[in-house]
């Protein structure tokens, strides 16, 4: 747990929460817990059932996945970014969808997947603005990976330099 | 901006010879390829932005985007991703070999009304290329300018351009230097993503900043709507064009945009004229 001002200090840069009204960031701050990571330490590996999610308050996190023997970096997060959202959901098992590894020392608020899933079912204004939020990250996420998919850097096209 | 040609180039299709001075391996396509006068005479000057049209016999003509310094009057320096025959055969001149110029053509960064904002320079891919005219001004003159932001994005990490200046450029006072890739292997310790996930980590005034991106058009349609959301006016933003340039003179219309031609009215352009012609059309 802590403390409620705490929470707003360490929540200032998260996209996430922009729209959350006071009541709803204190019962989100209800449920948080501080929590460090180490450089290079794994904070979930792909299909862990770890149910956990995350607020990046500082630091970096890169997310990978095993492809074809190899690890494969997809995308680094940072302060301000939200991490583990499959926790918010029923995954039917498969649990994580990646694997996420600090960059660098990370510190992190860290919510019970399970009992924020509560929150949501029990106070319907709550949990919808929460899912609204989390519709906004993935929908960011989303579009970052067609753009990935794009390959807008390939040489197609790139005649002048 | 400005629209610059050589002084003595009376006719602007005519060509100029130049010879190669150096060629650098930049990564496993780009080189870059330092251009010297021929007849010992001195090269026309360029504005940071503009392009010359580069000639090799035999195989034909093509716009490239001057990278080097615009302080140094002796050379013109391009930067080329060998991606077609012409592109190809200039990248395999050796130093002492000949081409052909013409120019420089087009208009130019605005590096002048610049002063006193923070610059916030994208780029994406060979588009570092025509910014770094504009970052060798503005590491010359660094207090005349605010904040230097420069957000540089590319396939992988061995396709980003100009890596030991990166990390010279990022030890400049009130230069902060960010980079990302698409793709990284497991030892890559930078950013992985698009360039506009970097635009959360600059360091900006929106209200004082001038922002001038050059890239693929979708990652500047895409950094164009962060910079609005920052609540940067489309005033405040340039971009540099890319079309299919022939002429260079506005003559041919190979490169319309609308009413404008990229060559001659570009390539760099206020957002504020290029937001009715970005997305929607095709290249002819």
């Amino acid at each position: 747990m802590i403390g409620f001002e705490e929470f707003i200090v360490a929540t200032k840069e998260q996209d996430l929460l922009k729209g959350f009204e006071p009541q709803h960031l204190e019962r989100l701050a209800a449920l948080a817990r501080e929590i460090r990571f180490t450089r290079d330490q794994i904070i979930f590996r792909e299909g862990e059932q770890h149910g956990v999610f995350y607020l990046i308050v500082e630091g970096s996190v890169v997310l990978e996945i095993v492809a074809a023997g190899r690890s494969v970096l997809l995308q680094t997060l940072h302060a301000g970014d939200a991490m583990g959202w499959s926790s918010l959901i029923d995954t039917n098992g498969s649990g994580a969808h990646f694997e996420a590894r600090a960059l660098s020392p990370v510190r992190a608020l860290a919510f019970d997947g399970a009992k924020l899933r509560e929150t949501c079912e029990s106070d319907t204004a709550f949990g919808y603005l929460m899912m609204k939020s989390l519709l906004g990250l993935l929908t960011e996420r989303l579009d970052a990976t067609r753009m990935q998919v794009v390959d807008m850097y390939a040489p197609a096209g790139a005649v002048r330099g | 901006m400005t629209a610059l040609s050589h002084p003595d180039l009376l006719d602007p299709m005519r060509p100029v010879l130049v010879k190669v001075a150096d060629v650098s391996r930049e990564t496993q396509d780009t080189y870059t390829i330092a251009t010297e006068a021929a007849d010992g005479e001195s090269l026309p000057r360029f504005e940071p932005g503009q392009f010359s049209m580069l000639y090799s016999y035999g195989v034909g003509e093509a716009p490239i985007s001057i990278s080097g310094d615009a302080g140094d009057a002796g050379r013109l320096v391009y930067t080329i991703r060998s991606v077609g025959a012409v592109s190809k055969a200039l990248t395999s001149r050796q130093p002492g070999d000949f081409i052909t110029m013409r120019g420089p053509f087009g208009t130019s960064w605005p590096v002048q009304a610049a002063k006193g904002s923070d610059v916030l320079l994208v780029a994406g891919g060979i588009g570092l290329a025509p910014l770094r005219p504009t970052i060798y001004h503005i590491l010359r003159h660094r207090t005349d300018y605010g904040r230097l932001v420069i957000l540089y994005g590319a396939r992988s990490p061995k396709e980003l351009l100009f890596r030991k200046e990166l990390r010279v450029w990022a030890k400049f006072p009130d230069t902060q230097v960010l980079t990302t890739v698409d793709y990284g292997a497991p030892s890559w310790r930078g950013n992985v993503g698009v360039v506009t996930k970097l635009f959360r980590l600059a360091k900006l005034q929106p209200e004082r900043s001038l922002a001038m991106m050059c890239g693929p058009e979708i990652m500047m349609r895409l950094s164009v709507r962060e910079l609005q959301a920052r609540k940067i006016a489309d005033e405040q933003i340039y971009l540099s064009m890319e079309r299919n340039m022939k002429c260079a003179v506005g003559f041919c219309g190979h490169c319309q945009m609308g009413p404008y031609f990229v060559c001659k009215d570009g390539p760099v352009f206020p957002y504020s004229k290029m937001r009715r012609w970005m997305g929607g059309l095709r290249e002819l």
